[in-house]
């Protein structure tokens, strides 16, 4: 069985072009590249890469000319890599390939990580999705071998390189400033993201706001490299066709080198840096825009707003948990606690309310000071957009929350303590001890005053339990009451900040340019199919945000979380490590400023020569 | 390959229904003379004497409750007696050379207490005292059936101890709860073991008189508080307890136990209730 590819754009036309001519490559398919004239056929020659393989009679059917009679033509529209189309036989991954490949991607996707199989398949896809560069390096060979052909576009380069000189100084030095810019911003970003992230600190895990300043520097640290490698692509893709001299270059590397080296690079694999890099572009312009608006509505109803805040925080976040405090002292709904304990803990707690209250929580709930922080927002919003604005006020939240978090944690110390002291207890209360060594419980004969003095103490530790456990319950339950709006509030951020905005449009504009594989359809005649490109679909583009859902449940409402609960663990959020998942299109670590220096100073030698032709 | 044939009825088996075992005939010489023998049974003083050693130790966990309605009805005041006690058990100790407690623990054990004893005092007080009594019964039933399974375990001391501990909230101040921790300690941890010692040494007239002034002292304050009507039911069923019962359990032993082990085998069951 011997496949043929057809793109849909060659076909029998009024000329007498007949003779069909495949692009024959070791591994791969035979490809047809265009119809010849008999004479045009003529200069091809043999032993070439460029085959007969067949022509059309005079009922305009396809007639085969191949030794192997059994024959398949598979139809595809031939990509337009100037338009960024091309086939894939895996779904494109919108991650990085390095983060796509970690651990924590694919053992949540079971994505394959071995390195892609070549079969005949995957050969002829790449050289399909070349399908316009062959057509143009066939064109340029018959030209080249027949009678002299039409105007040499290296001409009006040359020509156009020739206007520009008297510019070409200014430029140069601008191109010169801006590329000192950018070297002196990245390096800030790049310092500024490496404080944020220094540990023991690490800001980024306690605070929204670092957290963000953080993405912005990665992405900022990013930028350059992305652009980078978009342009190189871009010059990549104009520069071919129109000199021979690459086409030259192009067909020695095709004859030599060959393979999967030189068309490994290939310029699709920079299309998916090109959507990443307008995808965040646009984000942060969207993320301006909102901020926009939502600066300037806080702005102008500050006075309102801060007197709701005012009102409803003070509320809930003093009068309220000090009543809830207070009333925890005095045997709640009828159960009787241990009232010495009871009484101890609940002023411990009420003098800590009290304490942080007058402190700082009356302070920053202050009407005016409540403006000024609106209005500091608000700036900010406009500034740096509404995802700033968004994790301040997270960050303002889980400061003023922060007596309720203290409350949560020593509880949960407290009772963590007693239930771990309980147990050894209950051991011994049964004749048995833990064997440190062996990692065992053995039996073990203690003395009397042992045994007198553990069971006492069990005795007290059992009648102050309740007592200790209405405590956690209660700050446990206050403190997830807190958490509520930080995540709603965090969620949004996700959303404003990582929205696949750029590829669901593409996905409706057009689909092939965001191939997730290919699909064969059989057509009406026999041995006919259509090769058809299948778009992304829209539940892979929002994977890594199903996997942050995922990961939220399992930290926030799954089994283990309650268990831990039940014996006392603190429950930290560990926001900083979820939302990495979210950070698919970023690197590990930014790059390193000389490495982007030098990629700066080569970039500008292609893009001159570029210029020079 | 067929199963091996069970001696059981219930159970749907491929042999025939007179099928005899070849295990049978190989035995049955054996079965015969365990049959021809007569039944062993224990001694009836021997049973007497186990069962009112176990009435002994119920008799001291009464103690318990003696002394804590001595203290919580009747506000005794329990200092020079628990200084009493505390001395003559510190006495016995000497004078029998044999110091079942070395004093350094002993004195960990009563200063742990006094410390202790204003927490335990506060420690339920909020709870309600029928809560504390339901609480304290079930503990006691607990530590009876500690004792009955396991004579000196570590689980009886500790239920003990819980007891006294839950109880202790119900008293009036702390010198009380501490008098009363004390106390109990030394009738029940301390007593049994005394008393265990006295048998192992067959100083048998001194137990005696010991088990004897227990129970006078239970029955004499029975009397004093409940009346005579309660000190009989309780004689009653004391002597039923130590003296029929053992007649029972030896009837029983007759009757029904297999000790021989090729009896146990291959005898015809009999059922146990008639």
């Amino acid at each position: 069985m011997k496949y043929i590819y057809w793109p849909k754009v060659v076909g029998y036309d009024k000329n007498d072009a007949r003779i069909v001519i495949a692009l024959q490559v070791s591994g791969s398919d035979l490809i047809v590249i265009s119809l010849l004239t008999p004479r045009e056929a003529q200069l091809l020659h043999k032993g070439h890469r460029f085959v007969r393989v067949g022509h059309f009679d005079h009922n305009s059917d396809f007639v085969s000319e191949l030794d192997e009679k059994d024959i398949c033509i598979v139809e595809f529209w031939p990509p337009k890599l100037n338009l960024m189309q091309f086939y894939a036989l895996e779904p494109i991954s919108l991650a990085l390939p390095e983060k796509a490949d970690s651990t924590l991607l694919s053992r949540a996707t079971g994505v394959y990580s071995s390195p892609k199989e070549t079969f005949q398949m995957r050969e002829s896809i790449d050289a399909i999705n070349l399908y316009y560069k062959h057509l143009q390096s066939l064109r340029t060979l018959i030209h080249r071998a027949g009678p002299p052909n039409r105007g040499i576009p290296v001409c009006r380069i040359t020509r156009a390189a020739a206007d520009l000189c008297g510019l070409l100084p200014l430029f140069s030095t601008l191109r010169q400033a801006l590329k000192y810019v950018i070297i002196f911003m990245h390096s800030c970003a790049r310092l500024l993201s490496a404080v944020l992230n220094w540990t023991p600190p690490c800001l980024v895990s306690f605070s929204a706001t670092a957290q963000q300043i953080d993405l912005r520097c990665q992405q900022f640290c990013y930028f350059p490299v992305q652009y980078l490698r978009i342009t190189e692509n871009a010059v990549f893709n104009r520069m071919r066709p129109r000199s021979e001299l690459n086409v030259h270059n192009f067909k020695e590397k095709q004859e030599t080198g060959r393979g999967s080296s030189s068309m490994g690079t290939f310029p699709c694999e920079y299309y998916l840096d090109y959507i990443r890099f307008y995808n965040t572009i646009w984000l942060i312009v969207n993320d301006v825009s909102f901020g926009l608006t939502v600066g300037t509505l806080l702005a102008e109803n500050k006075l309102s707003i801060a007197k709701f805040i005012n009102f409803h925080l003070t509320d809930y976040l003093f009068h309220k948990v000090h009543y809830i405090t207070a009333y925890l002292g005095q045997n709640p709904l009828g159960i009787k606690l241990n009232g010495e304990l009871a009484h101890f803990l609940s002023d411990l707690f009420l003098w800590i309310i009290d304490f942080s209250y007058s402190t700082y929580i009356k302070r920053i709930l202050d009407v005016s000071s409540i403006q000024t922080v609106i209005s500091i927002v608000s700036r900010t919003s406009c500034c740096f957009g509404v995802t700033f604005a968004l994790s301040l006020a997270v960050d303002v939240v889980s400061i003023l929350s922060m007596h309720i978090s203290l409350f949560y944690y020593i509880s949960a110390k407290m009772y963590h303590w007693q239930l771990h002291v309980m147990r050894s207890l209950l051991y011994l209360f049964w004749g048995k001890k833990r064997n440190v060594l062996r990692k065992r419980v053995d039996s073990n004969m203690f003395e009397l005053d042992q045994l007198v003095m553990g069971t006492l103490f069990f005795t007290v530790m059992v009648f102050l339990l309740p007592t200790l456990a209405v405590f956690y319950i209660s700050f446990t339950a206050l403190r997830m009451t807190i958490l509520i709006p930080e995540l709603l509030l965090e969620s949004l951020m996700a959303l404003l900040n990582h929205f696949p905005l750029f590829v669901l449009l593409l996905r409706l504009k057009d689909p092939s340019r965001i191939p997730g594989g290919v699909s064969m359809r059989v057509l009406g005649s026999k041995n006919r199919f259509a090769l058809r490109n299948n778009p992304l679909t829209v539940s892979s583009m929002f994977r890594p945000y199903s996997l942050l859902m995922g990961m939220m449940a399992e930290n926030y409402c799954s089994v283990a979380t309650l268990k831990q609960i039940l014996v006392g663990q603190p429950i930290t959020i560990k926001r900083y490590k979820m939302y990495q998942v979210l950070y698919s299109t970023l690197p590990k670590t930014p790059i390193a400023t000389s490495k982007l220096w030098e990629a700066l100073k080569e970039s500008r030698l292609s893009q001159l020569s570029q210029i020079n032709g | 390959m067929r199963k091996p044939w069970q001696r059981l009825l219930w159970l749907k088996q491929a042999y025939p229904d007179n099928y005899t075992d070849p295990a049978f005939l190989n035995e049955v010489a054996q079965l015969q003379e365990a049959l021809s023998k007569p039944q062993k049974t224990s001694s009836y003083a021997q049973v007497v004497i186990d069962f009112s050693l176990f009435y002994h130790r119920i008799l001291n966990t009464g103690l318990m409750y003696v002394a804590f309605t001595l203290l919580h009805f009747y506000h005794f005041d329990p200092t020079y007696f628990t200084i009493g006690l505390t001395s003559f058990a510190f006495l016995i100790a000497i004078v029998y050379h044999y110091i079942t407690v070395q004093i350094k623990s002993s004195l960990i054990i009563i200063f742990t207490m006094l410390i202790l004893s204003p927490v335990l005092k506060s420690l339920s007080k909020t709870t309600s005292s029928d809560s504390i009594w339901t609480i304290s019964c079930w503990l006691t039933a607990f530590y009876v059936l500690s004792i009955f399974l396991h004579t000196d375990s570590i689980t009886s001391t500790n239920i003990l101890v819980a007891n006294v501990a839950v109880l202790a909230s119900r008293l009036e101040s702390t010198t009380d709860v501490f008098c009363f921790l004390l106390i109990c300690i030394e009738i029940n941890i301390l007593l049994p073991y005394v008393e265990q010692s006295l048998l192992a040494r067959n100083y048998n007239l001194i137990y005696v008189i010991s088990f004897c002034l227990d129970n006078l002292i239970a029955y004499y304050f029975v009397a004093r508080c409940l009346g005579w009507y309660y000190v009989f039911i309780f004689g009653v069923s004391a002597i039923t307890f130590v003296l029929v019962l053992p007649r029972y359990f030896i009837y029983w032993q007759r009757n029904y136990y297999k000790s021989d082990p090729f009896l146990c085998r291959w005898d015809a069951k009999k059922s146990i209730l008639d």
